[in-house]
């Protein structure tokens, strides 16, 4: 899988509007290659680090989100952390905030939106996990309509069409300063979430269970979260929302190593940046302007989910 | 010498005492089973004992020391909780369910190491699922998930295990193999609290029996002082006449006698 990486990322440098060889990405690589193609792909070369911690970062964050609430319909947007970091961003946006305002509100706003929706779930009472999800539902809607009447008020010449970008995710605009300050944030929740990879096992169980065991749950479950959802909102500022790749990533990544998240978490990072990148080269290069990724992780996204409910995995649900 | 001793303790849910003034004790070894009819509080009682609701009134003393004042890592060594099996909802394999029981000997950011896996192999022979190693919960029938919540709480190495109606969802072939896990637990030192609404259960592997009434009374002893048609039917507020003979009970289920 990380050999496929690997090869991934050579392909990607090579496909785009403008074509390159292997020969011409083999100079690069090892620092020989003439001006103008060494200029076309520093900038192809930053969007793909850029992709590859942002496809990680969400897969990451996905199935800690589903082993925490032992639940696999949870994902960063089903339980509108996405939407609400993207009301956090559109709000510094309308305050023309320099960029680390706009990703201290994204994260803000994820975390709020999380809590409300947690909150909101407790007030339901549900047996079963569907509350989480249906409460999820209601803060997205909520978020929306937030996100909504930002953009009516915004300034149509240039704010609403960067809020614009945000919710429908691309990295046409991720350059160097963005990649060097988001970047490092989505690198320590990567590895934050990758240490603690195996305390994810023990939080799936219920509460009282977690307790006995000798574990403070809601301590452990908020750090997870917390983590979880700085992984989105780092996401999420540096491209947008991306759907789907937090919600089918580590389905199919316990398709091939099993639900030990010891073997899930790492598997769900490379998958994620796999998927991630194949996405992003399509996206960049399938037409003459750059087209919303989430509008290729959705064709790509929406057949491995219904692949994967026939299959008959169980969700928890 | 192991020791739970409760004197007085009160459980208030929403102002209204589920469970009032109960005084019991167990030492090491001993098997207690606790006998109530449906919703009289046993799965409170069970809640209070094993650490998980912390705001009881009166006290918990194991070992002599306050239960809300000992450390969760520290009472996660001395007693375990064994929720009702066919609740755990884990896609996780067995024996990677049974390695979550070492959580708290580790910290946040580290991996189970060869004594771990080398421990849960041992219990996994003990409760007799070597062949089910690496099958997922999801797919064990309900009296195997309960010998693996069983053997869960085992690798926690308790003193003292606390069950919450370990057989009732189970048949009758499920429930013998768990009582004489059970018994076969206690033989080994390790105490054993287990509630039940099945009479017969306590006849079989109790050595002491506890009787929570639905005057809120507790009421604790040996089966022969307990067990007799007088409280039971004041426990289950229905006419009860019991045959019973602990010997035959212990003979017909093939659970060997001390």
């Amino acid at each position: 899988m990380f050999i496929l990486l690997i090869i991934l990322i050579f392909c990607s440098m090579m496909i785009g509007r403008y074509n390159l060889s292997m020969t011409e990405v083999s100079k690069f690589f090892l620092g020989n290659a003439d001006s103008a193609t060494k200029l076309i792909l520093n900038l192809r070369f930053i969007r793909i680090i850029a992709v590859i911690l942002v496809g990680a970062g969400l897969s990451m964050a996905g199935a800690t989100f589903q082993s925490v609430f032992n639940n696999g319909l949870a994902s960063p947007n089903i339980l509108g952390v996405s939407t609400g970091a993207s009301v956090g961003a559109a709000i510094a946006i309308l305050n023309n905030a320099p960029i680390y305002i706009i990703e201290l509100a994204a994260f803000i706003m994820g975390v709020v939106t999380v809590v409300l929706t947690l909150i909101i779930d407790s007030f339901l009472h549900s047996k079963s996990s569907i509350g989480l999800i249906l409460s999820g539902i209601i803060m997205s809607g909520l978020m929306q309509s937030v996100l909504g009447s930002v953009k009516y008020v915004a300034d149509p010449e240039d704010q609403l069409q960067s809020i614009v970008y945000w919710e429908m995710g691309s990295f046409m605009k991720v350059d160097k300063q963005a990649l060097y300050s988001v970047g490092p944030v989505i690198v320590v929740g990567i590895i934050f979430l990758l240490v603690t990879r195996w305390r994810l096992n023990t939080l799936s169980l219920d509460l009282a269970t977690v307790k006995t065991i000798g574990i403070n749950p809601r301590l452990n479950r908020n750090v997870m979260i917390a983590f979880a959802t700085l992984l989105t909102a780092a996401a999420v500022c540096l491209c947008g929302v991306i759907g789907w790749i937090g919600l089918v990533v580590p389905h199919i990544s316990r398709q091939i190593v099993g639900d030990d998240n010891r073997y899930a978490l790492p598997m769900s990072a490379i998958v994620g940046a796999v998927l991630l990148v194949i996405a992003d080269t399509i996206a960049r290069s399938i037409s003459v302007n750059d087209i919303p990724l989430s509008i290729v992780t959705g064709f790509i996204g929406v057949p491995i989910f219904i692949f994967i409910l026939i299959k008959g995995r169980n969700l928890g649900v | 010498m192991f020791s739970l001793i409760t004197n007085n303790l009160s459980f208030a849910y929403k102002d209204k005492n589920t469970i009032d003034h109960v005084n019991l004790q167990i030492e090491s070894g001993q098997v207690l089973v606790i006998l109530g009819p449906n919703g009289i509080g046993k799965s409170t009682l069970i809640n209070c004992l094993s650490g998980v609701f912390s705001n009881y009134q009166g006290s918990i003393k194991i070992d002599n020391s306050e239960l809300r004042n000992i450390g969760s890592k520290e009472l996660s060594h001395k007693l375990a909780l064994v929720s009702q099996g066919v609740n755990i909802n884990t896609n996780l394999s067995l024996f990677d369910y049974l390695l979550l029981g070492r959580s708290a000997f580790h910290s946040i950011f580290s991996q189970p190491n060869k004594e771990d896996e080398k421990l849960v192999n041992e219990i996994i022979t003990k409760i007799g699922l070597e062949k089910l190693k690496f099958v997922s919960l999801q797919n064990m029938s309900g009296g195997q998930k309960q010998l693996a919540n069983i053997g869960r709480a085992l690798v926690q190495e308790p003193e003292i295990l606390i069950m919450d109606e370990p057989t009732s969802a189970l048949d009758y072939k499920n429930q013998v193999k768990v009582l004489k896990l059970v018994k076969k637990l206690s033989d080994q030192g390790i105490s054993i609290i287990m509630s039940t609404h099945d009479p017969n259960q306590a006849t079989m592997v109790g050595d002491f029996v506890g009787l929570l009434m639905s005057d809120k009374t507790y009421h604790q002893g040996s089966i022969d002082q307990i067990l007799n048609d007088e409280y039971l039917s004041r426990l289950y507020q229905t006419p009860i006449i019991s045959t019973f003979n602990k010997q035959l009970q212990r003979n017909v289920f093939g659970i060997e006698m001390e």
